[in-house]
């Protein structure tokens, strides 16, 4: 196993719900956070110390760019560990992506190309990171929003492959699944047969937003869409199992709308049979 | 193509069309989702680190003035709180913004708050330590202050500023009244706060801030005000966390 969360359904928590899960304490199996936003002291890891006293803890970096042909962001990575070191937190994460070159960081998660070439360099890459980190990472597939013309190796059998060399294990976003799938032709299905059953240590669930032209965003900002609930089914009945996690970032709803809808996550996950 | 060089063309490729189209094909229109995203990621960014400058433009001219800040400006980092440590500057030289001649200081207190909120963690003053340091030894002491703090010596009112924008209010300074010294930092309960130095307490501070014994830094404070009442302003220092700790030398 990648990670000691519970198999059950998780939250994403956001700074403005904080304060209010440390006072109402609300029933939900684990909570997952941005790192980014703990580095350095004060207020925000203050009151984050508070929740991972109460609850197993997921990081989930937005910011490493481990994929940046120019390396690890040294600075990065220690703030980050320092983090680890803190809250001992059940599972660590990052993305499929790169987001720096020598003169910009561009603060997203921009895809790399599936070749043979990057295959070989997110290997390295992440195992100097996780030398550093002092554990394996899972490691998110993304969502894209253009396809490169050097790609040559499915999304899924990219996953597979940088699982079994690197040693981390996978972060498997549905959403991100469904949405490349309407804006670039991958099938998801295609790639959830691709993965190997013992590399998935976790599944992100999340809403997307539409464009004027047709792209799909992935801004959660919108409940889960019922083709995600439907994909959740599916890779629960594949996988078994698995720690599921709801995110949203943008338009937050209170924090009692995101809770009906981790429940239905529970949900899916009980008609397995399965118990927090 | 190395990885390098399509990394470079990605990037070129958010702002060109015809190299997008040679980088992503059919899929070339995603790009301006990449462009979006940066763009705006920074923007937001910056109207969190600069909440008193937003208040007093409002929220439409900030967003303009964050967004050519952005797309003049490249972030060096992964975490975007460390984004818009040269917004000041900017601001001082951008002209729709000359009417506000106290705006760029305005944006100094709030970069230097924006600090004191992510600054680390620090353990508080270990009293029995000083007071088993005999008192002929006291002068060569080095006062150490808090990570989170800042001073800013301003032509312009900011501290009394800063504190007409919070939630227990203040009246709200005539710009003209004339310049202020400012301490930021972050207090016991994780605030950060702005307090209106006198001349002798910002004196004694910034030496403290230069490594100087607390001889010479007693001195300093002096030459602004020989009725400086050094045992009444450091109760409050190590009251409020100002000053944390202590050494016998220099610290690097």
């Amino acid at each position: 196993m990648h990670t000691s969360l519970p198999l059950a359904a998780g939250l994403g928590l956001r700074l403005p719900h904080i304060r209010e899960v440390i006072d109402s304490r609300p029933a939900v199996a684990w909570f997952e956070v941005h790192p980014e936003n703990y580095f350095g002291g004060g207020a925000n890891l203050a009151a984050l110390r508070r929740v991972r006293a109460d609850y197993p803890l997921s990081l989930h970096g937005v910011g490493m760019g481990l994929g940046s042909a120019v390396g690890l962001d040294a600075g990065h990575l220690a703030r980050f560990r320092d983090l680890i070191d803190a809250l001992e937190p059940a599972s660590i994460s990052e993305h499929l992506c790169w987001n720096r070159t020598g003169e910009e960081c561009y603060n997203d998660l921009l895809p790399l190309p599936y070749s043979a070439a990057a295959l070989d360099f997110m290997v390295e890459q992440l195992g100097r990171a996780q030398d550093v980190l002092g554990r394996p990472l899972l490691i998110e597939n993304l969502s894209s929003y253009v396809s490169l013309v050097d790609d040559a190796i499915p999304e899924g059998e990219f996953l597979a492959e940088l699982s079994r060399r690197s040693g981390c294990g996978l972060l498997l976003d549905l959403n991100n699944l469904h949405v490349n799938e309407h804006n670039l032709g991958r099938s998801a299905h295609a790639a959830l047969a691709a993965l190997p059953l013992q590399a998935v240590g976790e599944i992100h669930i999340a809403g997307f937003e539409e464009r004027d032209d047709g792209l799909w965003l992935d801004t959660h900002g919108t409940p889960v869409r019922e083709a995600v609930w439907d994909l959740l089914d599916a890779a629960l009945a594949r996988f078994g199992p698995l720690p599921v996690l709801l995110e949203r970032d943008t338009k937050l709803p209170p924090l009692a709308d995101l809770l009906q809808e981790t429940s239905r996550a529970q949900a899916a996950l009980d008609r397995l049979g399965v118990r927090p | 193509m190395k990885l390098d060089e399509l990394q470079r063309r990605f990037a070129q490729a958010l702002h060109d069309a015809a190299a997008a189209q040679a980088l992503f094909g059919a899929s070339a229109h995603g790009a301006s989702a990449y462009a979006n995203n940066t763009l705006f990621n920074r923007a937001d960014a910056l109207a969190e680190a600069y909440p008193i400058v937003r208040q007093l433009v409002g929220d439409d001219f900030f967003g303009g003035m964050a967004r050519a800040y952005a797309r003049a400006t490249p972030s060096r980092s992964g975490d975007l709180n460390r984004y818009g440590d040269g917004f000041a500057e900017f601001i001082r030289d951008f002209p729709p913004a000359q009417d506000i001649p106290f705006l760029a200081d305005a944006a100094r207190l709030d970069w230097l708050c924006h600090l004191a909120y992510y600054a680390e963690d620090n353990p508080p003053f270990d009293l029995p330590r000083l007071a088993s340091v005999p008192a002929e030894q006291h002068g060569s002491l080095h006062f150490q202050l808090a990570p989170s703090v800042s001073l800013l010596r301003s032509p312009w009112p900011v501290a009394s500023l800063w504190l007409a924008h919070q939630p227990e209010g203040g009246d709200f300074p005539s710009p003209d009244q004339g310049g202020e010294m400012a301490l930021a930092w972050r207090n016991p309960h994780n605030r950060v706060q702005v307090r209106r130095l006198m001349p002798a307490d910002h004196a004694f501070l910034a030496a403290c801030a230069r490594q100087l014994p607390l001889a010479e830094a007693l001195e300093c404070a002096m030459d602004e005000d020989m009725e400086f009442d050094f045992g009444l302003s450091l109760q409050q220092w190590l009251h409020d966390q100002v000053i944390v700790d202590f050494n016998e030398s220099p610290s690097t």
